[in-house]
């Protein structure tokens, strides 16, 4: 930008100056993004509570929900993975990316430090871990905590002596050597008798079972509910850091390390800080990964392995934690998604798309390639504050697009789809305001705003036709002479039955002859899910 | 006044406090075989504005960058309040008390306007990762603070409007305003200006002298390194004038003006009267 400075001389104002004033005066408008964190902040507390609670239920109950994946009320259509085991998935692989994420956002998207290493660390907490708590060493119970401590604090402590040292060191720099350090430690691994060499560890025992969660190497759901609230509390650590004297000295570095330590900012010690931080986050997630896979090789911590991670922070958006934790999440369960994307009926026709899962990385680096060509900035860019002052017309209109983003969110994940149907309106509604407000004082409106109100009708009408297609059949008797053949409807209704009445008329009913006293879905799809698989085929 | 700098006990105890607050001692500064400034010795007193100027080239800039520990000088020595300051980190020079602002802006650019001035009003804060982690209360303290100094400095430079926006989409005049607020910030005792007007129109220089003036009477002392002529005439108590890396006058700003090799260095004379001055000397 403006970075030469019209170096001295008494130059009156001349057109030249003018269009360069012009042009940086006018940037802002054109820069700002829609803070989507700002508009839902602006919501009352009970709508974000309503958006936000069977959010958080469905993330958590996510590896019971992914058995009920046939029915789309309750199941959730796109998030389970069905070439693999969905759980594993999302213990093994989900938990520990998102926090090897946070952890290297810390160091590259916030202090601007690029460590291509990071690898190292994760290996650190894995290999930490997976020595205090294998058979060999026969730690359990309350010493999986203590080990889970200890795990953390020798990769801090591998930050702060890798970093002592190379801190010094500057951009490009900093790489290569970071670089060669996440290798040393897998050679490290691969060469030391004590570590297991090329074999690794095995046997390493699971989290311990406590209070009413079960945990074995079967059975990880409940790591998943534990995995997500310690990926919680870090993330709530992090923002704390962020918004305060160390954050603000790490975005300082970030952006132009000399001036930051011209203006104070003791820049090797906060650089140092970053690196201790960023290791245990990362050591965190090697213990989770540890403690689920049970065996870890020398293989899993590859330079590769490095650079998918860099991968996933960038594409969440350097700088922000969501963005982090979304870019961890679609890193890990992405490839695994991608087993299954071709649907059954492509794959009876051409053998290509039998096949079509060993080319799962292939497809998920053509995604990644197209998001950075389209996004280059990452799917959640760090945070631009908005203005916040009264009657700007801006936040209102943001206002309802957060509205509308939310609401897209609630349909792709379906189980909270009774929202849509109000956040669809109240966006309308909303829009409309702004509409008139921006008529009245005689501006255009907003383009975001014409783009929130069209998708506020079209989810209000999307969720009303879903309502009705589901209310329907069930006021509906089925016209004389139809079969009893499972319609559209009836395949994704399990608890609808049809039944033929004495005088031979089929109608729909519920099973409330079975069992009228049952009403959890969850119960009753288990066994109908099986039968309505067996139909199809 | 809001801005007013920021005294703390330690400082008042101290009560023979040196007058001058900052010596240029002999210093000479040589990159390979460029010398960039040859024995250049001056001294800046507290309280005054004190102008640098010189032609392009002259060292001024160099001059700045040894007193701020940008770079350490070949010889010779820069003494900050009666000590030197050497061996001391860039960070420590300006927690000692001094404050510059870039030539060629260095803000950071996608932070916004109030957290450029927070970081430097982060100086003498001393929460430290854990308690920022824990929100102990010094951490409260030092935050709710720091944000009323900063709101209060971007008012006082008439950008207050401006805060929340990020410093690369600040207009250019902004941008150099929130270079001065970022500088003053860290309550230093000497503030350094490195051409503040540049490229600001004869209104914006006005404006700027009398904020010059006022952040004087606030209690900093100013050091103001300019170009325009008019400014430095109109604001500085003494002039020190540079060419080529050597002090040719020093003085005030009536004596600069008239001294006939400050008006050989800027406007040049003929062959005959170059010799004429020569001889002077």
């Amino acid at each position: 930008m403006n970075q030469t400075p019209q170096s001295g001389d008494n130059i009156p104002f001349d057109d030249s100056m003018s269009s360069e004033f012009l042009r940086t005066a006018a940037a802002p408008k054109t820069v700002h993004s829609i803070p989507f964190g700002d508009a839902f902040k602006a919501l009352p507390t009970a709508v974000k509570a309503a958006i936000v609670a069977p959010l958080m239920l469905i993330l958590v109950a996510l590896p019971w929900l992914s058995v009920l994946n046939k029915t789309w009320i309750s199941g959730i259509p796109f998030i389970p993975t069905t070439g693999g085991n969905f759980p594993a998935v999302l213990t093994a692989l989900v938990v520990p990316f998102v926090l090897i994420t946070l952890g290297l956002n810390v160091v590259v998207g916030q202090a601007g430090l690029l460590d291509l290493g990071y690898v190292g660390f994760f290996a650190i907490g894995a290999y930490t871990m997976g020595v205090l708590t294998s058979q060999h060493a026969k730690w359990d119970g309350i010493l999986w905590l203590a080990a889970l401590v200890i795990a953390v604090a020798v990769a801090m402590l591998a930050g702060v002596i890798l970093g002592a040292p190379t801190l010094r060191l500057r951009g490009d720099y900093l790489a290569i050597v970071t670089l060669g350090f996440g290798e040393i430690i897998r050679i490290i691994a691969k060469n030391t008798a004590w570590l297991g060499a090329s074999e690794g560890i095995s046997n390493i025992k699971s989290m311990p079972s406590f209070l009413w969660f079960k945990i074995d190497v079967l059975e990880s759901r409940w790591l998943w509910v534990i995995g997500l609230a310690v990926i919680g509390f870090v993330m709530f650590l992090l923002r704390r850091l962020e918004f305060s004297r160390v954050g603000r000295a790490w975005s300082a570095i970030r952006e132009d390390e000399d001036a930051a330590e011209l203006m104070g900012v003791p820049t090797f010690s906060f650089k140092l800080w970053a690196f201790a931080i960023g290791a245990a986050v990362g050591g965190l997630g090697g213990v989770f990964y540890t403690t689920r896979t049970s065996a870890i090789y020398e293989r899993s911590f590859t330079i590769q392995q490095s650079i998918l991670f860099l991968a996933a922070v960038v594409l969440g958006g350097l700088g922000n934690r969501w963005g982090a934790v979304l870019g961890g999440f679609l890193v890990a369960w992405g490839p695994e998604k991608l087993r299954d994307i071709a649907p059954d009926f492509l794959k009876e026709k051409y053998d290509f798309f039998e096949k079509i899962d060993l080319l799962r990385f292939f497809l998920f680096g053509l995604v990644l390639l197209v998001m950075m060509i389209f996004r280059p900035q990452g799917l959640l860019p760090r945070k631009v504050k908005a203005r916040r002052a009264a009657g700007d017309s801006g936040v209102a209109g943001e206002n309802s697009a957060g509205l509308i983003a939310a609401a897209l969110l609630n349909v792709q994940i379906g189980a909270a789809g009774l929202l849509v149907p109000f956040v669809g309106l109240f966006a309308l509604i909303k829009g409309n305001a702004l509409r008139k407000q921006a008529t009245q004082a005689g501006e255009p409106e907003p383009g975001h705003n014409v783009v929130a109100r069209r998708i506020g009708l079209i989810g209000l009408i999307m969720s009303l036709t879903l309502a009705w297609m589901v209310i329907r059949p069930r006021f509906d008797p089925v016209a004389e002479g139809d079969s009893c053949d499972v319609t559209e409807v009836g395949k994704i209704q399990d608890d609808l039955k049809c039944q033929t009445d004495e005088e031979g008329k089929n109608f729909w009913s519920f099973n409330a002859d079975e069992d009228p006293g049952e009403a959890d879905p969850a119960e009753e799809d288990l066994p109908s899910d099986t039968t309505a698989t067996g139909g199809e085929s | 006044m809001a801005f007013q700098r920021v005294v703390d006990r330690s400082e008042m105890a101290s009560s023979a406090k040196p007058d001058r607050i900052l010596e240029v001692d002999h210093v000479t500064m040589k990159f390979g075989g460029v010398t960039a400034l040859s024995d250049v010795d001056f001294h800046i007193d507290r309280g005054e504005i004190l102008g640098l100027i010189g032609p392009n080239g002259a060292g001024k800039t160099t001059c700045f960058n040894v007193m701020t520990g940008v770079y350490e000088a070949t010889t010779g020595q820069v003494r900050f309040e009666g000590k030197p300051l050497i061996g001391l980190k860039r960070y420590q020079i300006t927690r000692l008390g001094i404050a510059r602002t870039f030539q060629n802006i260095r803000l950071f650019p996608e932070m916004t306007a109030l957290d450029n001035v927070m970081v430097g009003g982060d100086t003498h804060n001393k929460t430290s990762v854990v308690q920022a982690l824990l929100h102990l209360p010094i951490h409260k303290k030092e935050e709710i603070e720091g944000r009323k100094r900063a709101e209060e400095l971007l008012e006082f430079m008439g950008i207050a409007d401006s805060r929340d926006d990020l410093a690369k989409n600040l207009p250019y005049g902004y941008q150099r305003r929130l270079e001065i607020c970022r500088a003053l910030a860290t309550n230093p005792k000497l503030v350094c200006l490195d051409e503040p007007a540049a490229g600001f129109t004869p209104a914006e220089k006005i404006r700027l002298m009398d904020q010059i003036r006022e952040i004087r009477n606030q209690g900093y002392t100013v050091l103001l390194i300019e170009h325009d002529m008019s400014l430095v005439m109109g604001v500085t108590d003494r002039i020190v004038v540079l060419e080529f890396g050597k002090k040719i006058a020093e003085g005030s700003p009536y004596e600069v003006q008239n001294d006939p090799r400050v008006i050989e260095a800027y406007l040049g004379v003929d062959e005959g009267e170059e010799s004429l001055v020569k001889e002077d000397v």
